[in-house]
């Protein structure tokens, strides 16, 4: 068991935009936010998986929607206590501890917020291990289990219940209420008793993230932070992430039809004379080395800003940026091949099948 | 940053170089932090009239204290200096309170050592009767001719008016920035196939890192299969003699009569059947490289008279010569024996104990370190699809809590084989207690509740529990674990801690609820 205080707020941050594949970003009034809720003596406890009790119930929050307008449209965390009380008057059920559906990005902090207003416990996992753009791509969704029933509130205060074992005919539904009323919702659901949360959710996710943010600030060179992280990734059930390449920015090319972005680098250093590009649909999700493949959802790829040393959402990257490209593998509940049929290559539309970076990389990986 | 003791500080940075010391300057008038400039690259020279005609190779400014510039005189390990200020500037902070006298100084001490020891160059400390106190392992190996000590710089050490003796520093070969950056990291990947973050594993890492860049003989401890030869390799890739070759010895593995002309080597015609050219022995193979030799604990004692022989005198005489051959073979030992025990029993020497456990590494059995099992699952999962060319497999979570408790009496080396026996006889997506060798399954078996403990969720399972959600969920998800039969019942009883009794009435109450829907 271990306890969140103030000191996790920066880490679990740029952890989280670590994790967060270049989606997502993050949020000041959110890092506020909860700086204020946690203040000095006021903790959140944070749950093992092997700590959680099997016939206890526990249920899942998160935002949905673009994290840009989140600054905008700022939460009042009344939203999390409303969608999780009525979760609960739903099912009959009281909640021994709330888990995040994917710790990253703002959802990591938001996560923690509701812990933290409801006082119950956060579980150390959750159910993407990384970011995805869509609500089928869990590990839920994965071992055929259903959000349902599930409660969502969009930004005007609107509370909707809905009940729908398909996870797809979900996502779209909520997504048609997200674009009507201002672009940001909160959702609570996949209320399960801890038997089949154990199941479920990739273990120790959160405290990852934090051991990520911590070296990243703490780190005084990207020689020091690239050690860093690798002695951090490699302890997880993550494994050992890798330096892909560095290089400067040169275009950001958007194919609006496709709805995909490539982002396209010259290299530098010890890749000078090499190119890199990184396909990207709201994350990163494949990136080609001199035009052969380097990396593919779901491992991750991740940006670090080599002037500030810190990990750069997507939305943040700009033409002249020198930049390092990060992998860092996938945890094994997202690469069988029944997790490949949901949050594979081909679920993007790259119809190319999967080669994980260990595959890639045998020798680094495996000696 | 503050540094309390300004000329112990400028001592340090004088063992790295021979920098120029100027007072503050007005260009970092308004920098509350320390800046280390390498080759120009700063926003600090952009701004500064004098850049142009600057020869400066690396400057170090320390706020309140001054600036040092090396002009072609830096000529230490870039990437440790770095570090070792960022400490220095920490520790100090902290011993502000403390009497310099002590303490600090003793820090100061150690913190020089590690930088002479890690320097990719010669460096000796002599007193002032011109007698050498202490060298590190370039020195030992440096050919110290008129000709090359030319090139060597020397620093004197006074106490107040009182010669203490001299630093000689000579570089050995030429200075890159580059790759005194990356010497650092090269220690630290060297040990990053070893998993872990238990203390007393992170503890064994951090001994060996340190091991590595001395020449000790070092003793690796530790239960079969923990890794010996992997931590020995680890030391051997992070020391300067990498690049030379690794022998490895298992002197259990060869009978007695084979091992002393596998290790000393025979000359042509040494006995009946010798190859005529004669062979080179497992020592003299590993001549300026590293010799590994496992199961030290079983080498016959005839043979460890003549081991001893060749780690005192550093040379080796094959078998049937009379020519002894001089060696520089870092030597690496191991052993899952209790040695003590051995001497005790007069079948290991005492002398040769003493003279092989100069470093004890003790490596930690995996049961001591269960929070580690998990990683080594998911990574060995990994490894072996790939290795085997399989899809990825998740492991059932539930399986996971049980061989965590499990005793691993062969420790990791079991654990990669128990893995790659359920990669190769899974064709699933989850590997569950199933996909087990027969010996672990009827082991766990006896711990685990039957059925269902590894089973996936299913899908009746949840819609039932999803449709019905006022029912009784945990209830329904162990019948549908156990079965209905007297026995389920029991099982589904101890499981909720309840009694028979209150089981039934659950029962009713649940199939009463069923009825009303």
């Amino acid at each position: 068991m271990k306890t969140i205080d103030q000191s996790w707020i920066m880490p679990l941050t740029y952890g989280g935009v670590f994790l967060g594949s270049g989606g997502g970003g993050h949020s000041l009034l959110l890092q506020l936010h909860l700086e204020e809720l946690l203040k000095p003596g006021k903790t959140v406890t944070l749950l093992d998986l092997f700590e959680i009790r099997d016939q206890a119930n526990y249920a899942s929050i998160c935002m949905m929607g673009s994290s840009e307008l989140s600054d905008e449209n700022p939460m009042t965390s009344t939203e999390c206590t409303n969608i999780i009380n009525r979760l609960s008057q739903l099912t009959n059920h009281k909640h021994s501890g709330l888990f995040a559906l994917e710790a990253v990005s703002l959802n990591i902090l938001y996560g923690v917020i509701g812990a933290c207003v409801l006082g119950c416990p956060l579980v150390d996992g959750d159910a993407m291990g990384r970011a995805f753009p869509e609500l089928q791509m869990t590990t839920f969704h994965i071992n055929n289990i259903a959000c349902n029933p599930c409660v969502f509130q969009d930004n005007r205060g609107n509370c909707y219940e809905i009940f729908q074992d398909d996870t797809f005919l979900l996502e779209l539904g909520i997504r048609k209420v997200l674009f009507e009323n201002g672009g940001i919702g909160f959702l609570a659901g996949y209320e399960n008793p801890g038997s089949v949360i154990k199941k479920c959710l990739i273990p120790n996710t959160i405290s990852f993230a934090a051991e990520i943010g911590r070296e990243i600030v703490s780190a005084k060179s990207y020689q020091d932070m690239l050690a860093g992280l690798i002695n951090v990734s490699k302890n997880s059930v993550y494994g050992k992430c890798i330096e892909l390449f560095k290089g400067t920015v040169n275009e950001i090319e958007r194919v609006q039809k496709l709805n995909w972005d490539n982002i396209s680098l010259s290299g530098s250093g010890d890749y000078k004379n090499h190119t890199f590009s990184i396909l990207v649909h709201n994350e990163n999700l494949i990136a080609f080395k001199d035009n052969a493949i380097a990396a593919m959802v779901p491992d991750i790829i991740t940006f670090v800003d080599l002037q500030r040393l810190k990990p750069v959402p997507n939305s943040e990257v700009k033409p002249g940026m020198e930049l390092a490209v990060i992998g860092l593998p996938a945890p094994l509940a997202l690469k069988t091949p029944r997790a490949l049929d949901v949050v594979g290559p081909q679920c993007f539309g790259y119809k190319t099948r999967y080669r994980s970076l260990e595959q890639m990389n045998a020798s680094y990986y495996f000696g | 940053m503050f540094v309390k003791n300004k000329k112990l500080f400028s001592d340090f940075l004088a063992l790295i170089g021979n920098p120029v010391f100027e007072a503050d300057t007005a260009l970092f008038k308004e920098t509350a932090n320390p800046v280390i400039i390498m080759n120009k690259e700063s926003a600090f020279c952009e701004s500064c009239d004098k850049a142009a005609e600057c020869s400066a190779e690396m400057e170090i400014y320390i706020p309140s204290f001054g600036r040092f510039i090396y002009r072609n005189s830096f000529s230490g390990d870039a990437g440790l200096l770095i570090s070792l200020l960022c400490n220095i500037a920490g520790v100090m902070d902290e011993y502000r309170s403390i009497s310099m006298q002590s303490d600090n100084y003793e820090f100061y001490r150690q913190l020089a050592k590690k930088v002479i020891d890690l320097n990719p160059h010669a460096i000796s400390a002599i007193d002032a009767d011109g007698a050498v106190i202490y060298q590190n392992i370039i020195a030992q190996n440096e050919n110290w001719s008129d000709d090359r000590t030319k090139n060597a710089v020397t620093f004197p050490i006074f106490k107040g008016p009182k010669n203490l003796g001299r630093i000689v520093f000579m570089k050995s070969q030429p200075f890159s920035i580059q790759s005194a950056l990356s010497a650092g990291n090269n220690r630290e990947i060297a040990f990053h196939h070893i998993l872990g973050t238990d203390p007393s594993i992170t503890n064994c890492i951090d001994i060996s890192m340190q091991v590595s860049a001395a020449n000790s003989t070092t003793l690796i401890l530790g239960e079969s299969g923990t890794g010996k030869e992997i931590f020995a390799k680890a030391i051997h890739e992070a020391s300067p003699r990498k690049n030379e070759a690794f022998v490895a010895l298992n002197c259990a593995a060869i009978p007695e009569n084979l091992l002393e002309s596998e290790l000393f080597g025979y000359v042509g015609g040494a006995f009946t059947d010798a190859k005529k050219g004669g062979k080179t022995g497992k020592i003299v193979a590993a001549d300026r490289g590293t010799l590994f030799l496992d199961e030290i604990g079983d080498l016959p004692l005839s043979l460890q008279a003549k081991l001893l022989r060749v780690l005192q005198d550093k040379k080796v005489e094959p078998v049937g010569s009379v020519k002894s051959i001089s060696v520089d073979v870092r030597y690496i030992c191991a052993t899952n024996q209790n040695i003590e025990t051995l001497i005790k029993e007069k079948i290991f020497r005492e002398d040769l104990y003493y003279r092989i456990n100069v470093i004890p590494i003790h490596i930690p059995p995996l049961r001591t370190r269960k929070k580690d099992i998990l990683i080594l699952l998911h990574h060995n999962i990994k490894k072996y699809c790939v290795l085997n060319d399989k899809p990825f497999k998740n492991i059932d979570p539930l399986l996971v809590s049980l061989l965590v408790d499990y005793e691993w009496k062969g420790n990791v080396r079991e654990l990669e084989n128990v893995i790659e026996y359920a990669i190769t006889v899974c064709n699933d997506d989850c590997i569950t207690a199933g996909h087990l060798p027969a010996y672990l399954k009827t082991i766990l078996s006896d711990k685990s509740e039957p059925g269902g403990m590894t089973e996936p969720v299913k899908k009746q399972q949840r819609e039932h529990f999803q449709k019905l959600p006022c029912e009784d969920p945990v209830l329904a998800e162990l019948i549908e674990k156990h079965g209905f039969g007297t026995q389920g019942k029991k099982q589904i009883a101890l499981a909720l801690d309840i009694s028979l009794a209150t089981l039934y009435r659950r029962i009713k109450k649940m199939k009463d609820h069923e009825g009303q829907k």
